[in-house]
């Protein structure tokens, strides 16, 4: 498991308004209900939480919670 | 074309009377119509030191208590609104469900939606641009754009209650509710709609506004004593206190309302609205624009001024609105109608007061039983007319008038009726 998952699924929930219950690594934005609106607000999220540019091919409605964590993991500047 | 402007002048000749059917409340009195009865009508003011104040020249405001968002309508849906929003949906929610209307099974298209509001979603505006600022235009957020506009709230409404007829919000500073609802009257009487839902919903309890509106000159300085700092009529009175919230109304036509078998709360039977042409924020000090609203309101209700028993104000409790208010209904009314400002208990909710009010006067017609004005403790010299105080007067109210006016100079003034 991603060292950033307990934090990314927090500002998930509080931001975007996602239940903890439905968050998990594999389920799709669409399923998620996370329109594009949502998605670049997920991308200032991780801009301003992990100083991470997020590629915007990561964020599509087929794409998903653990692929944002795979690209935080690959660059998030070491703490 | 001088005999039909003559003819307009003086008003109709038929009344056209809607129902209202249900009412939504969400202020600082608390949420519903139960919770605002028990508050508004024993006149105990809600104003109070407010932490997201702090700092600022005046730091108390009459706030909605206890209102959780995420718990109300969601907390996905609640992230993107702003939290006019958050209040007018609210507010619409339980209007509808007080009319017995199901959105499930109503002919959407058929419904419209006309909200008041001056501010819109100021406090969101006000977050993002401080995060520009601070971190850069990559750091704001796209949600803004659907969070702060003014048309937002009336949006919001379409979407949670499927009422998909004519959808807008309208923007008359402080008389924003009353506007609204003048409009909805005006799509039932065209046959536009067969259900408006309207009102007014504000939220505008930031930090930029609270110390504009301070600045002015407009809020109560009393920080020493919130609790005392709204009192209209009163000698003592030195400026309004910011309030926060939303009311809506659910209109029918009265012969639609009857056949589907409602409970009519009340009716409203006229509308009037007029510009001083005068003044950004003070009165004319003739009270001529509010003059010639009330009485449009009158005519088009087919009303003379001694059939109107009951006024509530907009009576926001700073020393010039009041006393020009004060003439005016004199001059229009005599000493006769019982006058009530309910803002000294819930303030002054800008956009959505006229909207609130409305429903104070809708309540104070079907109950028999006018609010008083809550800190009138001594009655200015000045004022000259009956301003029931300490504790509610029952009475018989064949018509009554809400006065809302707005910076700007605009006015808008409403006639409710029984049912």
């Amino acid at each position: 498991m991603s060292a950033h998952q307990d934090r990314l699924f927090a500002l998930v929930t509080d931001k975007l308004g996602v239940l903890p219950e439905e968050l998990n690594t594999t389920a799709t934005f669409d399923s998620l209900d996370l329109d594009s609106l949502a998605l670049i607000e997920l991308s200032v999220i991780v801009q301003k939480e992990f100083g991470v540019q997020i590629d915007e091919t990561a964020l599509t409605p087929d794409n998903t919670l653990g692929d944002v964590l795979a690209t935080i993991d690959a660059k998030a500047p070491v703490a | 074309m001088t005999a039909i402007r003559t003819e307009r002048r003086q008003g109709r000749t038929k009344r056209f009377d809607v129902a209202v059917t249900g009412v939504g409340l969400v202020t600082p009195a608390g949420l519903g119509v139960e919770a605002n009865v028990e508050r508004v009508w024993s006149g105990v003011s809600t104003a109070a030191a407010d932490p997201d104040l702090a700092g600022l020249p005046v730091d108390f405001a009459c706030r909605v208590p206890g209102f959780d968002a995420g718990a109300l309508l969601g907390r996905r849906a609640a992230v993107r609104m702003d939290p006019v929003s958050h209040f007018g949906v609210v507010a619409a929610r339980q209007a509808v469900e007080d009319a017995g209307l199901d959105p499930a099974s109503w002919d959407g298209p058929r419904v419209g939606v006309v909200v008041g509001t001056s501010l819109g979603g100021w406090s969101t505006v006000e977050r993002e641009h401080g995060k520009h600022l601070a971190d850069g235009p990559g750091f704001v957020s796209p949600l803004l754009m659907v969070m702060g506009p003014v048309n937002m709230t009336a949006g919001y409404i379409a979407m949670d209650l499927k009422a998909l007829g004519p959808n807008q919000v309208v923007s008359t500073a402080c008389a924003s509710g009353n506007t609204a609802i003048g409009y909805a009257r005006a799509l039932l009487e065209a046959g536009v709609c067969d259900i408006v839902l309207a009102g007014g919903a504000e939220a505008a309890m930031s930090p930029t506004a609270m110390a504009s509106l301070a600045r002015a000159g407009a809020l109560s300085a009393r920080t020493d004593d919130p609790a005392s700092a709204s009192r209209p009529f009163d000698a003592d009175r030195d400026g309004f206190v910011a309030g926060e919230g939303a009311a809506m109304l659910v209109l029918e036509r009265v012969e639609d309302a009857t056949a589907r078998g409602a409970r009519i709360r009340a009716r409203v039977s006229g509308f009037g609205a007029s510009a001083d042409g005068h003044h950004a924020s003070a009165p004319d000090p003739t009270g001529g624009g509010a003059e010639r609203a009330i009485r449009a309101a009158l005519a088009d209700a087919v009303i003379d001024p001694f059939e109107v028993d009951h006024v509530n104000a907009h009576g926001t409790s700073t020393p010039l609105n009041d006393i020009t208010e004060a003439g005016v209904v004199r001059r229009v009314f005599g000493e006769k109608p019982a006058v009530t400002s309910t803002k000294g208990v819930v303030g002054h909710l800008l956009g959505a007061a006229g909207a609130a009010e409305a429903v104070y006067t809708v309540l104070a017609v079907e109950r028999r039983l006018v609010p008083p004005t809550a800190n009138l403790t001594s009655l200015d010299p000045g004022i000259g007319v009956d301003v029931v105080a300490k504790e509610a007067r029952p009475m018989e109210i064949g018509a009554a008038v809400n006065n809302s006016f707005g910076f700007g100079g605009q006015n808008a003034v409403i006639v409710v009726t029984p049912a």
